[in-house]
C-alpha cells in the first residue's frame, strides 16, 4: 500500500490544486463572457471603434469590408447575427451589449413602441439625403412620434411573375405591357385564371394561394390593419372586407392550386401554377426553387397596382458614442451608387432613386427569357403608395391568413372565417 | 490500520482538541472552511452555472409571467391576467389537444415496437454492435435534417408517400393540409427518431435478466408470448417507468419537428406556425410563437408555468399508473 499512498501524498495535490484553480477560472470566464458581450462604442487605438449587426445576406458582405478603408478612422465590428430580433431585444433589455448600428427588417414597426431606444437619424443630418430616396420607403422608418429610427436599405416591390409559355397555351397575352393591360384589376386576373382553367384542362392554375393574392393585394393598400392618427385597430372596415373577398372568390372559380408553403418548390417547378404575385426578392427564390423553368417566366406590373413586400433598414442605437460616425458610414453603405453595387452583388433592391436609372441595376436575365425585369420592379418601386405600417400588423394578421388558409383546403365558410378572424384579431392585439 | 480503527482515531482528536473558546471556535470554523473549500469550489462551476442559467432565469420567468412586456421597453403588473388568457384562449387548448394527441399517437406504438425490437437484438448471438449503432443514430440525427427529408416524402402532389399511393391506386393523403394526417405526419417523425433509442434502453434493462428465468419459464411451459407479457414486461418495469417518463417529457415539449414541417418556405411571414388550421401547433411552438414573433414576453412565460405544471401532472399520473400495475 505503501507506493499509493505517497503518491497521494505529494504531487495529486498540486495537479488538484491548479485542476480546481483551472476550473474555477474557466467557470468565471465562461460566465463573463456570456455575459459581457461586446461593448457599444469606445476607442481602440485611436480609431472609433463601431459594432454592426445584421443578418446573413442583410448587407454587402464587400461593402461591409471597405469601410475601413474608406472611413481610416473607424473600425467597423461587424457581426452576422441569426434570430437578429430576439437578439437585439435581448440587448435593449439588457441595456448592455447593444450595438452602435443594426439591421431593422421590414418589421421595424414593432420597434416603434420603443423608439426611445434609438437616435433620431435627422438630428444627425439625414434631411440633408432625403430627397436622394422613394419617399414612401423613408416614412416606413419613422415612428408615428415623428422620430426617424430607420435608414432605408432595401425595398420590395411588387409585380406579376407569369409562364409566357402557359400564357400563351391558355390565349392569353405573353408580352409584359400587354399582359398588364389585359390583367389590369384582380377581377380580371382571376377572370383570366378560368380561361387559363379551362383551356389547359384543369391541369394549370393562376395562382398559388389565395394567400398570395390577400397579401399582395394588402401590399397595394395605404390602409393596413391600424389607423395611423388614432393607432385603432380597422381592419374590420369595408377596404378589408372587400380585399378579403375578392380572395376568397378564387377557390369558387378553382383558379388556386392551393399550394401549402411547403409544397411551394414542386408545384411552381411542375408548373402547376402559371402565375404569382411577388416581391422583387422572390426571384430568388424562383431561380433556386424551380431552376428548370428557367426561361420561361416573365414580369409584369401587378394587377390592382404596385405595392411593397418586404424591405429592410440601418438603425443606430441611443447607446453608440459616436452617431455622427455611425451615420457617415449608414450613409456611405447606402448611397446609391453602393445600393447598385448591392444589387449586383447580393441582389438587394435598391432605395435611393439615382440607382433605378444606373446600367448595374438593368441586364438581359435569361431566367425571365432576355427581359430586363429592373424596369418593371423599378417603375413599380416608384409607384408604391404611401401606407401606414404599425407595431402590431403582424399580430393582427396572423388570424387572417390562417382563416383564409381554412377557406382555401378545407372549404371553411368565408363569412364563418371572417368572423373568426375578426374576433381572433381584435383578441390578439390585446394581449 | 483498519476502518475501524480511523474511525476510533478521528473520534479520539476530535474529543482531544474541542473547542472551548469563542476565539479557539473561530480557528476552529476557519479551519473547517479551508479544509472543505476545494470541495465546495470542485462543485462551484456546476452551481453558478446552474445559478445563471437555470435558478435565476426560472425564478425571474415567475416574475414576469405578471407583467405585461414586448421585450424592451417598461414592464407593467398585470397580475393574473396572462394566466386568465392562457386558460381562455382557444388556439392554447387546440394546442394542448395536439401535443397530447400527438404524443399519445407517437409514444404508444413507438415504445411497443422498441420493446419488441430490443428483444429481437438480445436474442441475436453474434455481434449486436451494428444494430445498437444503426438504432442510435436518428437520436443523435440533426432533427432540422430529419424532418427535412421526411417534408420530401410528405408532398401533397409529388411526395414519396403520395406518389406511391398513386401506383397502387390509394387516393392522396394531404399530408400537409389535413388536421389529422398533418399529427400523423409528426409523430411518424418523432417515432422514427425516438424508436432505436428506447430500444437501447430497453436492450440495457434485458440484460439485466438473467437467462435461468427464461429457461425456468421455458421448463414450466410457457411460449414465447407469454415469455414477452408474463416475464419481461413486469421485470423491466423499472426501465419502463424511465422510459415513459421520459418520452413523456419530450413528447410534451415537442417543437422542430411542426415548426420545420409547416414552417413557411420563403413565403408570407404571416402564416400561422402550426400548419393549416394550426393542427400541428403544439404547445411549445405556441410558447415560443407567442414570445418571439409576437414579442408577448409576459404572456409566453405564463405559458411556459402552464405547461410546466401540466407536464408535472401528467408525468406523476404516468407514474401512479405504471407503479399501481406492479402491486
Amino acid at each position: 500500500m505503501g507506493r499509493l499512498r505517497e503518491d497521494h501524498a505529494s504531487s495529486p495535490i498540486i495537479s488538484r490544486r491548479t485542476l480546481l484553480k483551472g476550473a474555477v477560472a474557466s467557470t468565471i470566464l465562461a460566465t463573463t463572457g456570456l455575459l459581457g458581450l461586446t461593448a457599444c462604442g469606445g476607442n481602440d487605438g485611436g480609431k472609433i471603434q463601431l459594432v454592426l449587426w445584421y443578418w446573413d445576406g442583410g448587407i454587402d458582405d464587400k461593402l461591409i469590408g471597405q469601410v475601413n478603408t474608406i472611413f481610416p478612422h473607424i473600425n467597423l465590428v461587424a457581426e452576422k447575427i441569426s434570430s437578429i430580433d430576439s437578439k437585439l431585444r435581448t440587448s435593449m433589455a439588457a441595456q448592455n451589449g447593444v450595438p452602435d448600428i443594426m439591421s431593422l427588417n421590414s418589421t421595424i414597426a414593432t420597434y416603434f413602441p420603443d423608439e426611445d431606444q434609438f437616435y433620431d437619424l435627422r438630428t444627425l443630418g439625414a434631411d440633408d439625403v432625403r430627397s436622394q430616396y422613394l419617399s414612401w420607403k423613408w416614412d416606413l422608418g419613422i415612428a408615428p412620434g415623428g422620430k426617424m429610427i430607420g435608414f432605408p436599405m432595401d425595398t420590395g416591390p411588387t409585380a406579376l411573375f407569369y409562364r409566357s409559355d402557359l400564357f400563351a397555351k391558355a390565349g392569353l397575352p405573353t408580352d409584359a405591357q400587354q399582359v398588364s393591360e389585359r390583367l389590369k384589376t384582380w377581377d380580371d386576373y382571376l377572370q383570366a385564371g378560368v380561361q387559363l382553367r379551362t383551356a389547359t384542362n384543369g391541369n394549370v392554375y393562376m395562382v398559388d394561394s389565395i394567400r398570395t393574392i390577400y397579401n399582395y393585394m394588402l401590399s397595394q393598400s395605404s390602409k393596413q390593419y391600424f389607423d395611423k392618427l388614432t393607432g385603432r385597430y380597422i381592419g374590420d372596415q369595408l377596404y378589408m372586407r372587400q380585399m378579403w373577398n375578392m380572395s376568397v372568390r378564387a377557390v369558387p372559380m378553382q383558379v388556386t392550386a392551393k399550394v401549402p408553403d411547403a409544397n411551394w418548390n414542386q408545384a411552381i417547378s411542375n408548373g402547376l401554377v402559371a402565375s404569382f404575385v411577388g416581391a422583387v426578392w422572390r426571384k430568388a427564390d424562383l431561380a433556386s426553387g424551380a431552376p428548370d423553368t428557367s426561361g420561361k417566366w416573365r414580369i409584369a406590373r401587378s394587377p390592382g397596382g404596385d405595392g411593397n413586400y418586404g424591405g429592410s433598414f440601418l438603425a443606430i442605437s441611443k447607446y453608440c458614442q459616436h452617431p455622427q460616425e455611425a451615420f457617415a458610414v449608414i450613409k456611405w453603405l447606402q448611397s446609391p451608387q453602393n445600393q447598385v453595387t448591392a444589387y449586383k452583388d447580393i441582389q438587394l433592391y435598391p432605395s435611393a432613386l439615382a440607382a433605378f436609372d444606373d446600367p448595374g441595376l438593368h441586364s438581359s436575365e435569361t431566367f425571365y427569357g432576355g427581359q430586363d425585369t429592373t424596369q418593371i420592379f423599378a417603375a413599380a418601386a416608384k409607384n408604391v403608395p404611401k401606407m401606414f405600417m404599425a407595431p402590431y400588423d403582424g399580430i393582427a394578421s396572423a388570424p387572417f391568413y390562417e382563416e383564409l388558409s381554412l377557406v382555401e383546403s378545407r372549404n371553411k365558410s368565408p363569412e364563418q372565417a371572417w368572423n373568426d378572424a375578426q374576433n381572433e384579431a381584435r383578441r390578439e392585439i390585446l394581449l | 490500520m483498519t476502518k475501524k480503527e480511523v474511525g476510533l482515531m478521528s473520534t479520539i482528536t476530535r474529543v482531544g482538541v474541542a473547542p472551548k473558546t469563542p476565539e479557539q471556535r473561530a480557528v476552529r470554523r476557519r479551519r473547517k472552511l479551508r479544509k472543505y473549500l476545494p470541495r465546495y469550489l470542485s462543485i462551484a462551476p456546476y452551481y453558478a452555472l446552474f445559478l445563471v442559467f437555470g435558478l435565476i432565469p426560472t425564478t425571474f420567468s415567475f416574475y414576469l409571467a405578471l407583467q405585461k412586456w414586448d421585450g424592451i421597453g417598461k414592464m407593467q403588473f398585470v397580475g393574473l391576467s396572462n394566466f386568465a388568457y392562457v386558460f381562455s384562449d382557444a388556439t392554447f387548448g387546440l394546442a394542448i389537444f395536439n401535443t397530447f394527441a400527438i404524443w399519445l399517437m407517437s409514444n404508444v406504438p413507438m415504445l411497443f415496437i422498441a420493446l419488441i425490437l430490443a428483444c429481437l437484438i438480445n436474442n441475436r448471438r453474434r455481434s449486436k454492435f451494428f444494430y445498437q449503432a444503426a438504432y442510435y443514430i436518428p437520436s443523435v440525427t440533426s432533427v432540422v435534417a430529419i424532418t427535412l427529408v421526411f417534408g420530401s416524402f410528405f408532398g401533397e402532389q409529388y411526395g414519396l408517400i403520395n406518389q406511391s399511393f398513386a401506383v397502387l391506386h390509394v387516393p392522396a393523403v394531404h399530408w400537409i393540409t389535413d388536421a389529422w394526417p398533418m399529427r400523423w405526419a409528426i409523430a411518424f417523425i418523432y417515432m422514427w427518431r425516438w424508436t432505436g433509442y428506447n430500444a437501447l434502453i430497453f436492450m440495457a434493462g434485458l440484460q439485466g435478466i438473467p437467462t435461468e428465468y427464461y429457461d425456468a419459464a421455458r421448463i414450466d411451459g410457457s411460449n414465447t408470448i407469454n415469455i414477452f407479457f408474463r416475464l419481461i414486461i413486469p421485470l423491466l418495469r423499472p426501465v419502463i417507468l424511465f422510459t415513459v417518463i421520459s418520452s413523456t417529457v419530450g413528447g410534451l415539449t415537442m417543437f422542430t419537428e411542426p415548426q420545420v414541417l409547416f414552417g413557411n418556405n420563403g413565403g408570407l411571414s404571416a402564416v400561422g406556425v402550426g400548419g393549416v388550421g394550426n393542427a400541428g401547433l403544439t404547445v411549445l411552438l405556441y410558447q415560443y410563437w407567442q414570445t418571439f414573433a409576437e414579442y408577448h414576453y409576459g404572456y409566453g412565460a405564463a405559458v411556459g408555468w402552464v405547461v410546466f405544471v401540466i407536464t408535472v401532472a401528467f408525468t406523476i399520473v404516468n407514474w401512479r399508473i405504471i407503479q399501481s400495475e406492479n402491486r
